[in-house]
């Protein structure tokens, strides 16, 4: 069992450093976000409470897309679970971050999850301890919501987030912490088949269903290329730290379920 | 005028309704994991799941973008292998993009 610390201010600080680079971006598409809900009819204080209780950018963009005065709560909702759907395996992926910690945890740190935190989180050498991820997601709510305040008093003379390439800096930071989670040949078929299986999603399905698609197909390669628990074949998380390319992923290094 | 603090019951009961369904696949899906054995073909596809979900959100944005958004994300995933720094990767696949809408268009 983890006796490790749960959530300590160092942790919460360095989660919150490591998401810093997305702050211009996630500033930007905030106050893109608060000038449609001033068009949509959602009043700053409801927009900032979805921005904290839902946090969850592609599906709130969809969401106050949606949203007219008589509001269409069923369509809304639906279309957020098919958004969203892939915080189950998000949620899934987070095992090792939660090994061993008690419940209450696991219930505090899931909520501030978004797809940015969770993957500076998946991308350290070392698992982090939930306060990392905690502390990118609580500074990523605070930019996302100042962003909304912004843009919903300003209501307009928002930069074109796609004349600077913010709108990508979403897409780089994702691929750049794609290489970063490399642990080794076991990840190349899986990789392939999640791209594959995304690129197929993206031309023939609706919406964000691509993500899912992409997943499901990488889930079922793994499935079909496991070749069971062998020393030279360390795949489960419990061991993860023999199969690290990098030298500072060893054996010494100070790992939060190093007592198991 | 400016509408800052109105709550109407409609626009709450469904913001909880999007934020229930959210952090119930979040946590929903930290609990299922919890369940799955620690070892073996589940282990080892938890281990994969992270890349594959990755993967699987950038790659069909970085086909939206275009040609250019291609060719960022090339720049991008050399430029991180090249120098293994996050902030050198981002400028790198970032600036390409940018330059490539001003001076070719998207």
């Amino acid at each position: 069992m983890s006796s490790a610390p749960h959530f300590t201010a160092a942790s919460l600080r360095r989660g919150a450093i490591a998401c810093l680079p997305l702050l211009p971006s996630t500033l930007i598409f905030g106050a893109v976000l608060g000038v449609l809900a001033t068009q949509r009819g959602l009043s700053l204080g409801e927009l900032l409470f979805m921005s904290l209780t839902v946090f969850a950018g592609s599906a709130q963009f969809v969401s106050v897309d949606l949203w007219r005065e008589t509001i269409p709560s069923l369509t809304i909702i639906v279309a957020t679970i098919v958004i969203n759907l892939r915080y189950v395996l998000i949620g899934a992926s987070l095992r090792p971050v939660f090994r061993g910690r008690p419940l209450w945890v696991k219930i505090c740190g899931m909520h501030m999850v978004a797809d940015e935190n969770w993957a500076m989180t998946m991308a350290q050498e070392e698992t982090p301890i939930p306060g990392f991820l905690l502390g990118g997601g609580l500074f990523l709510a605070i930019v996302w919501g100042t962003g909304n305040t912004m843009g919903y008093l300003l209501a307009g003379g928002i930069p074109d987030p796609n004349v600077y390439a913010l709108d990508f800096a979403f897409t780089a930071i994702f691929a750049a912490l794609t290489v970063g989670m490399w642990k080794g040949q076991a990840d190349l078929l899986p990789w392939i088949a999640a791209a594959i299986g995304s690129i197929v999603g993206h031309y023939l399905l609706p919406g964000t269903w691509s993500i899912l698609a992409g997943a499901g197909a990488g889930v079922v390669v793994s499935a079909l290329t496991w070749k069971g628990d062998t020393p030279g074949n360390q795949n489960n998380d419990a061991t993860r730290p023999q199969t690290g390319l990098s030298p500072a992923d060893g054996p010494y290094s100070p790992s939060p379920h190093a007592g198991e | 005028m400016t509408d800052f603090m109105t709550f109407t019951p409609e626009a709450i009961l469904t913001i909880l309704g999007m934020a229930v369904v959210t952090y119930g696949m979040r946590l929903g899906g930290l609990l299922m994991a919890d369940r799955l054995p620690q070892t073996g073909r589940w282990a080892h596809v938890l281990e994969r799941l992270p890349g594959a979900v990755l993967i699987s959100v950038w790659v069909p944005s970085a086909l939206s973008a275009g040609a250019i958004g291609m060719a960022g994300a090339a720049a991008t995933l050399i430029a991180m292998v090249a120098t293994r720094n996050l902030f050198a990767a981002m400028i790198a696949g970032m600036g390409l993009v940018a330059l490539g809408r001003y001076f070719i268009g998207t």
